[in-house]
């Protein structure tokens, strides 16, 4: 029964939104795709890290002489080894309500004074053998002296609650809030004939990409030249943080790869400690070294998601319009500021609670906390999952309380439907613009694939079995290719949100593309090569498709926040559009015809209102053989585009879930 | 069929999220199921096949009118289920506001008395 | 310290010395250089190491190297016949039953297996069949899309001849 009831979108030409099997399979189905773990390189070293067991203590002593005389032992660093060396840091500022900038605290690549979460690196021990390194790391001695610790974001801000850092008051990061002034909005609540009180948590999950995290990092000596293997999700990003912010590294001399990665949700698009730890090392030693987390390690040091706790009210009228929207979220940040932490509960969380309603008066008042666990950063939704989960609790809970139809209910106070070029898009209370939308049909059409009416009949019907049955609504939307990076400048980021998209025709008119998005499977080796096939009227074979390299293109900004094909895919098309620009000018010369009259469809230039015609392959030719060629034009067919978008894209949805609870236990303990 | 996909494999990270995980610590601060034996990770046997359906609302201001689908559906599920759940107790006449995720047996059971 | 084995890894005859405590997932990896078999947990869950051993599904980091001694071992390496790819493989292919690939070694050999001994699975029985595979990309949807096509191609000579014979 599964399958799309839909109108999909497809082109003329027909490969964009046409389903083709995956080019990138073959190589994972018979087991050579080649992960971080899979490279091993000449001269290989394995590290393994000695790790705290406490949640918080301080560190009295490391002694690392009985494990320094283990054997295969190469090198052990502790804290005080990397006490010079910057911390990671977080790539976006958020500033408390009274206009300080939020508390960013070190992140040091190895601790020295005090281990903050459970898991907190104090050793680095590196070996000629995975095994030899573990067994040395068991041989490290530390010395602790446990202290209290806070867990829960809401008690880590009260006072007394134990300082995750000395120079933390109240473990509070930041203070924030969004919206309508908080006086128009309770103003606003205290005319509602019905307000919906929802005090709910969103809990903390660990993104589980099934392959774990792993770096490889050498260093060549003769070239001063460093390159880092990496399950990473933005390569480019990785070099920048790694080479500019933490160790101090020129750029150029620094090559990241993210070869094959094993799924990342988000959780492989941050800059982590290990990462530049074993980039600093490699030098050290002169010798590649290479780690691979433990599944355990990965649960305590992955970014983790969500852990918001959240007091949130929605107010309606008589006819069940809603009038008011008001907040108040405790945002858990873990013990240290991750990558992008600081704006997921924030611009990507607080900006969506619009959701697809008309709410005229919205505030989102939000305080992000320090706290002894593993940081938290994006994974797969960041911000936005709980910003849903916030809206669509309280939509079908009104329903039930005040008796009226869910689906009934969101028909009432869907803004209409709007493209975005006829009639502008939606100013939101919380910052954004929606692009384009038409949240009724979505909603119609779930409720056609559901047979609603007929749910309804069979849940009343089992209902007078001793049967529950159940429908859940959820009607989001998402923030997606956040961008432009003037306005996310504005808001905070301190990197741009463009993408680079290069594409260079080959002599033969063959056309490998280069991006900075990365793939980790999504299947962009399929995905663009469909964009560039389409648009040059080529066969996908001719297209490869090169990601995840900092040296093959010139800038990149990776993959998350969806927006591979909207940012980096356009960045493509850009390039595709410069390429057809001026393939014209090489075929108006051939055509002996002005560049103005030449037309590119199907893959061929035509002059138009002729059958005068020459195929982009000749004119790729020409191009690199520029023996009859227009005067002043370069030779070569090769661009490339930053792409930064006018804004972020806003799709949208509907999810429909029906259950039915099975009676197991309660019949059990009525007998 | 990639999109698609992206959409089932966010739908299951949703219902994940509703259904059976959740990082859990102790007063020690100690993570307690910092392993695959103790969180409970979505399996096959844990999901029916996802039923999707689309519908076209092109973004005006980019050249291919696309907007993106990985998070789409870990984004709109995990409401969806805990809606659908509290809508199966109130049509049995159970007044229930809120169950925390993940919705286990036992919570919805104890939501019940 | 070091034991001699004997194994047989995708056809091909190997003698090794190895640790007594090295698993059989690492001999395969570190070892032999088949980098095909993954290690995605420390706990034999997620079940990416899959291989067969003697024909039966194992995770290979539940076994030790010197426990495969004189066995015969299948990796996801050694699916393909003369470059023709297994039903599942194609299966995988076809009904987009992967996304970043790194579990899919791992549900080939299990599915391998399903199928050796249930040549029409239920999506019941198939499910049931991959519970101890984690894939975090798929939902597993179109994972049990793939092994009912691979069924169903792997059963396909016959239904033509059947076809064939009633025609006759």
């Amino acid at each position: 029964m599964s399958t799309n009831k839909g109108n999909g979108m497809a082109t003329a030409s027909g490969l964009i939104g046409k389903s083709v099997k995956r080019v990138e399979d073959k190589r994972f189905t018979t087991g050579h795709g080649q992960f971080t773990e899979d490279i091993v390189l000449p001269g290989q070293t394995y590290a393994a890290f000695v790790r705290s067991q406490y949640a918080h203590a301080k560190i009295l002593s490391v002694d690392v002489s009985a494990a320094k005389a283990m054997p295969g032992v190469v090198a052990i660093y502790t804290g005080a080894d990397v006490a010079g060396v910057n911390g990671v840091p977080c790539g976006w500022q958020v500033n408390f309500k009274n206009g300080n900038a939020m508390r960013e605290p070190k992140h040091p690549l190895l601790v020295a004074d005090k281990a903050r979460h459970a898991g907190d690196a104090i050793a680095i021990v590196i070996a000629e053998s995975k095994e030899e390194a573990v067994d040395a790391a068991q041989a490290v001695n530390v010395e602790y002296e446990e202290l209290p610790c806070v867990v829960d974001a809401f008690k880590a801000t009260q006072s007394g609650a134990p300082l995750v850092h000395d120079d933390v008051p109240n473990n509070m990061c930041f203070d924030w809030a969004l919206g309508n002034p908080i006086e128009e909005v309770n103003e606003a609540m205290s005319k509602a004939s019905h307000v919906t009180t929802l005090e709910f948590v969103n809990q903390r999950l660990v993104p589980n990409a099934i392959e774990p995290r792993s770096y490889n990092s050498s260093y060549d000596a003769i070239n001063d030249k460093y390159t880092l293997y990496t399950s990473t999700q933005a390569p480019h990003l990785i070099r920048l943080l790694m080479s500019a912010f933490v160790l101090g590294l020129p750029e150029h001399k620094v090559h990241v790869i993210g070869p094959d990665v094993g799924g990342g949700f988000g959780s492989k698009c941050f800059h982590y400690t290990e990462e530049a730890l074993l980039t600093w090392c490699t030098k050290k030693i002169g010798r590649p070294v290479k780690w691979t987390a433990e599944r355990t390690e990965s649960f305590l040091l992955d970014a983790h998601g969500r852990d918001h706790i959240t007091k949130a009210e929605m107010g309606f009228d008589n006819d069940g319009k809603i009038v008011a929207l008001r907040a108040k979220t405790y945002v858990n940040l873990g013990a240290y500021l991750s990558t992008f932490a600081s704006c997921v509960p924030t611009y990507l969380h607080g900006t969506l609670l619009q959701g697809l309603y008309t709410t005229p008066k919205i505030n989102i008042d939000v305080t992000a906390a320090f706290t002894h666990t593993t940081p938290v950063d994006a994974y797969r939704g960041a911000g936005r999952p709980e910003a849903s989960y916030l809206l669509e609790r309280l939509v079908d809970l009104t329903a039930h309380e005040m008796n009226m139809d869910p689906a009934e209910l969101r028909f009432k106070n869907f803004i209409p439907p709007f493209d975005g070029v006829n009639q502008p898009g939606y100013q939101t209370q919380v910052a954004l613009q929606y692009d384009s939308g038409n949240y009724e049909a979505v909603l119609k059409k779930g409720l056609e694939i559901l047979d609603y009416e007929d749910f309804r009949k069979a849940q009343k019907e089992a209902a007078n079995n001793g049967k529950l049955l159940g429908v859940g609504f959820s009607t989001y939307i998402e923030a997606c290719g956040i961008a432009p990076s003037a306005v996310a400048g504005a808001l905070g980021a301190r990197a741009g949100l463009f993408e680079v998209g290069h594409v260079r025709v080959q002599p033969t008119g063959k056309v490998s593309v280069y991006t900075g998005s990365h793939s980790h499977g999504q299947g962009h080796e399929t995905t663009f090569a469909q964009v560039v096939a389409d648009k040059l009227g080529i066969s996908m074979d001719d297209v490869e498709i090169v990601h995840g390299d900092s040296e093959s293109v010139a800038f990149g900004m990776g993959t998350y926040g969806s927006r591979s094909i909207a940012v980096g895919g356009t960045a493509i098309v850009k390039s595709i559009e410069k390429i057809i620009e001026k393939g014209k000018k090489i075929a108006a010369h051939l055509l002996e015809a002005s560049a103005d009259d030449v037309d590119f469809a199907n893959g061929k230039f035509t002059v138009k209102g002729t059958d005068k015609s020459v195929p982009f392959g000749n004119v790729a030719l020409t191009a690199y053989v520029p023996h009859h060629y227009p005067k002043d034009l370069e030779p070569g067919l090769d661009f490339s585009s930053f792409y930064d978008p006018a804004n972020f894209t806003f799709p949208f949805g509907c999810h429909i879930a029906v259950v039915e609870l099975w009676m197991m236990s309660v019949m059990l303990s009525t007998r | 069929m990639i999109v698609e996909g992206q959409i089932h494999g966010g739908v299951a990270q949703g219902v994940g999220q509703a259904l059976f995980e959740g990082a859990e610590y102790d007063e020690n601060g100690q993570l307690t199921n910092a392993s695959y034996m103790d969180y409970c990770m979505p399996r096959a046997d844990d999901f029916p096949m996802f039923e999707t359906g689309s519908q076209v609302t092109p973004c005006p201001h980019n050249p291919l009118g696309v907007k993106g689908a990985g998070e789409a559906g870990t984004i709109g599920s995990p409401p969806a289920v805990v809606n659908a759940v509290l809508d199966a107790l109130w049509s049995g006449g159970h007044k229930v506001k809120d169950i925390r995720m993940p919705l286990t047996s036992e919570r919805v059971w104890r939501a019940m008395q | 310290m070091s034991t001699k084995i004997t194994v047989t890894v995708n056809g091909a005859k190997h003698i090794d010395k190895v640790e007594p405590r090295l698993l059989l997932v690492y001999y395969l990896r570190d070892v032999l250089k088949l980098t095909g078999t993954h290690v995605g947990c420390d706990t034999s869950s997620c079940g990416a190491c899959t291989i067969l051993v003697d024909g039966k599904a194992t995770k290979s980091c539940t076994m030790l190297a010197v426990q495969a001694d004189k066995c015969k071992i299948t990796t996801i390496e050694g699916m393909a016949t003369n470059g023709e790819l297994h039903p599942l493989q194609e299966g995988f292919n076809q009904c987009h039953g992967l996304q970043c690939g790194f579990c899919t070694p791992g549900m080939i050999m299990t599915a391998a297996d399903l199928l050796k001994n249930n040549k029409k699975p239920s999506e019941e029985q198939i499910r049931a069949a991959l519970e101890g595979n984690f894939c975090r990309c798929t939902g597993y949807h179109n994972i049990v899309k793939a092994v009912q096509y691979a069924a169903d191609k792997m059963s396909a000579p016959r239904a033509r001849k059947t076809k064939k014979e009633a025609a006759l």
